[in-house]
């Protein structure tokens, strides 16, 4: 995939282009690139490609919140990056939406898979996408 | 032309449907070469028979006015086992503990060599191998397209119209009164027990409304589409199913903010049987309200496949169990 620009006043035309490949060959495409005589602006690496959205349901709060989402986070193939809490009552249950993204496809349902897990142990319901695919 | 002879066991909601319907598509079912007599109707305490046929209208008359078909104390299984005729139309309710008098209903059809057409579930969710074995056995018929989402064509659509592709998933809306409740609950952003109220005022919902709101009736449909569809051999202790009765307004409308909408979804993919409320995209097929049901079929050559209808009612239920009818007996 690659997104074309205009000329710069030095005739170059700059390009952004995106390659997903494992870390250690983001090296040997530079080089290749370089040799090529294309030079390198910039590098930026997006490691969490895949993005999943889940809702829990149940005393969210009350069972320790930070411990849920720091399993995740734990996991180093996945975190949680947004959370939207609703609490209309104290003693009725909270609802929340948490955004979750990840390194791969396997990786998100492993991360969704953990996440039912221990929501099971605080009688949290967890609502999960279907699959698209 | 040939006559099919029939009993109607079962004589509730499903039961007086199928009756009305036979009488309204008399002409349509002759047009495909052959009439149906109904010999026997029975219902929970009373039953009637009539070799040279019954009068249905009569019948349905005296239902209305008395409660029960006749004054003669007969059983179901009594008029399966002792009158000659090829087809028994098994309607009676679905029983997902034992199968109930429906599974006795139906080895007695099997053990006479009669063909069954059903809506009935719960035998099905239960014992489908032993059913479809012990029917072959006897070389009679068995179909139950009514079973599953009433009149959503699914089983017939996957065996006839879609024949010769490998089905890769079924994800479905299979239970219209969760649909009902969970959508009105987002439109009024009202909780689950005022919707399920409303849906108990309309009709919509039973007075024990847990058969469908702990999503039993969705897994039970989804074990049928499992059998017959991916020749999987599963009950209904294989799904893993979990209900509506947590899901919060509140849940939804964060849903809704993030491009989802919360549905009951019966999924039958890579071999596991899930039950479960999920997050749909709020562009996807899947994401109606109401009362429909809607199937989402993925298949390797004919792509991906919708389709709705109404999941039950009377009528509704009846024309499922018509189309069976007459694909069985319709000359080819």
């Amino acid at each position: 995939m690659h997104h074309h620009e205009k000329h710069t006043p030095r005739g170059t035309i700059p390009v952004q282009l995106v390659f997903e490949a494992e870390p250690s060959n983001v090296d040997s495409i530079i080089k290749r690139l370089e040799e090529n005589g294309i030079g390198i602006i910039r590098v930026d690496e997006e490691r969490m490609i895949e993005h999943g959205a889940v809702l829990l349901i149940g005393h969210i709060v009350h069972t320790d919140i930070q411990d849920t989402i720091e399993s995740i986070d734990k996991t180093g193939y996945a975190e949680v990056v947004d959370i939207s809490l609703s609490m209309p009552h104290i003693e009725s249950s909270s609802s929340a939406s948490l955004k979750i993204d990840a390194v791969g496809r396997q990786e998100l349902y492993n991360a969704i898979e953990l996440l039912k897990n221990i929501a099971n142990k605080k009688d949290l319901l967890v609502i999960e996408p279907i699959q698209l695919t | 032309m040939k006559t099919i002879r029939a009993s109607i066991i079962g004589f509730g909601s499903v039961g007086r449907g199928v009756a009305r319907t036979l009488i309204q598509k008399e002409d349509e079912i002759k047009k495909a070469g052959f009439e149906v007599k109904v010999v026997g109707i029975a219902d929970s305490s009373s039953g009637i028979v009539d070799p040279d046929g019954l009068d249905l209208e009569e019948i349905l008359k005296h239902k209305d006015s008395t409660g029960r078909v006749s004054e003669e104390r007969l059983s179901g299984i009594e008029i399966i086992e002792n009158i000659e005729h090829e087809l028994v139309i098994e309607t009676t309710p679905s029983d997902i503990q034992t199968g109930g008098v429906g599974l006795e209903n139906m080895r007695m059809a099997f053990s006479k060599g009669r063909d069954v057409i059903t809506s009935n579930k719960g035998p099905l969710a239960l014992r489908f191998s032993e059913l479809i074995n012990y029917a072959k056995a006897n070389g009679s018929k068995f179909l139950y397209e009514a079973t599953v989402g009433g009149a959503m064509p699914i089983l017939n659509l996957v065996r006839e119209t879609l024949a010769g592709n490998e089905i890769k998933s079924i994800q479905g809306i299979l239970n219209g009164t969760c649909n009902y409740i969970i959508s009105r609950m987002m439109e009024e952003k009202a909780p689950y027990e005022q919707m399920l109220a409303e849906a108990q005022e309309l009709g919509i919902a039973e007075t024990d409304p847990t058969y469908d709101v702990e999503g039993i009736d969705t897994a039970s449909k989804l074990v049928i589409i499992a059998n017959s569809v991916f020749g999987m051999d599963v009950n209904y202790h294989d799904v893993d199913v979990t209900g509506i009765t947590k899901i919060t307004p509140e849940a939804l409308m964060l849903a809704h903010d993030e491009g989802y909408a919360v549905r009951l979804i019966g999924e039958v993919k890579d071999g596991t049987l899930k039950a479960s409320p999920r997050l749909v995209p709020l562009d996807h097929p899947l994401a109606v309200g109401g009362t429909l049901n809607v199937a989402y079929i993925q298949t390797d050559l004919a792509g991906d496949i919708t389709v709705s209808g109404l999941g039950a009612g009377s009528i509704e239920t009846a024309s499922a169990i018509l189309s069976d009818i007459m694909s069985l007996y319709r000359e080819r």
